[in-house]
């Protein structure tokens, strides 16, 4: 079977962990626990009729001037891609975002990526605010809405990425 | 730096060998496991006991073949609240996997960057 790493990457507290809890043992918590290092869990899928193993690495979250909570990019050794995740509800954490995405293709070169705008469950008011929108267009990044709590988006998110890892 | 005298490297590798708890493994160009010691059950690795299909190193994907540059993953999670260091290294013709325990330290680091992330999210509007 096609096995392939793929990294949660983000600010801190945007759904990293809740997403792939959802994602891999349909679980939702709303109680916040930070985390630390790194935690990888997998989970098969079927992609153009053949199956695929997704090994998920949830990395610790990015604080936002914090240069001890800097992710390290040695992680990102022998990935394939990766998931950016943004908090739909704070439009700062998709500057960090861009950030992480920049230091991935400076140091790891080009993978594949989807954006998770999460907790779309909480409303996405950033599509309706102008100044916010005109940010998150200006790129050709693929942004998925998602919920970790409700579920919605979630399959959809890994199973695009998984598309264009096979495809390669 | 200077060398060290026997008796502070003998101290320190007891140091290590009773914090650290190394477990090691030794793997041939494919990933499959030839040799291993130390405390592997320490981690949740049991190479005896292994179920047919389980994967014994899922942090090695990705990464085998192992190329001649070693590879550094520090604080992964391998079993419930275990963290470990891993250090993968090619010595003497073979690729070495270390890893050395770090979960005293990983849970102390856990709970206050728990209380640094919960006062940032409190002070965002909206929050
Ligand atoms: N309402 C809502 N809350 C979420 C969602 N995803 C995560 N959360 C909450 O946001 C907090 C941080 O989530 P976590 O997965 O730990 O974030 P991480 O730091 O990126 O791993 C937790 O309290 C979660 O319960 C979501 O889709 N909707
Ligand atoms: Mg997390």
């Amino acid at each position: 079977m096609t096995k392939k790493k793929v990294c949660m990457l983000g600010a801190f507290g945007v759904g990293k962990t809740s997403l792939v809890a959802r994602f891999v043992k349909s679980l939702f918590s709303e109680r916040y626990h930070s985390t630390i290092g790194v935690k990888i869990d997998k989970k098969d899928l079927v992609v153009n009729g053949a199956e695929v193993s997704l090994v998920l690495w949830d990395l610790p979250g990015e604080g936002e001037e914090d240069e001890f909570q800097k992710v390290r990019m040695s992680y990102l050794q022998g990935a394939a891609g990766y998931v950016l995740v943004v908090d739909g509800t704070r439009p700062e954490t998709l500057e960090t975002a861009r950030n992480l995405q920049k230091r991935v293709e400076d140091t790891v070169g080009h993978l594949p990526f989807t954006v998770a705008v999460n907790k779309a469950d909480l409303g996405n008011d950033w599509q309706e605010n102008p100044s916010v929108c005109g940010r998150w267009q200006e790129q050709d990044w693929i942004f998925i809405p998602t919920s970790a709590k409700t579920g919605a988006g979630v399959e959809d998110l890994f199973q695009s990425l998984a598309e264009r890892l096979v495809k390669g | 730096m200077t060398a060290l005298p026997p008796s502070i490297s003998e101290y320190v590798l007891h140091l290590t060998m009773e914090q650290q708890l190394p477990a090691f493994f030794v793997l041939d160009q494919e990933g499959r496991l030839c040799e291993w010691g130390g405390r592997p059950e320490r981690y949740g690795i049991s190479p005896l006991n292994q179920e047919p299909d389980a994967e014994l190193f899922p942090f090695l994907h990705g990464i085998v073949p192992l190329g001649d540059e070693p590879v550094f993953f520090p604080c992964v999670e391998t079993a419930p609240n275990v963290f470990a260091d891993i250090h993968v290294f090619h010595r003497e013709g073979k690729n070495w996997v270390l890893l050395l325990d770090v979960s005293a330290d990983a849970l102390r680091q856990q709970q206050m960057q728990q209380r640094l992330n919960e006062i940032a999210l409190q002070r965002k509007p909206g929050n």
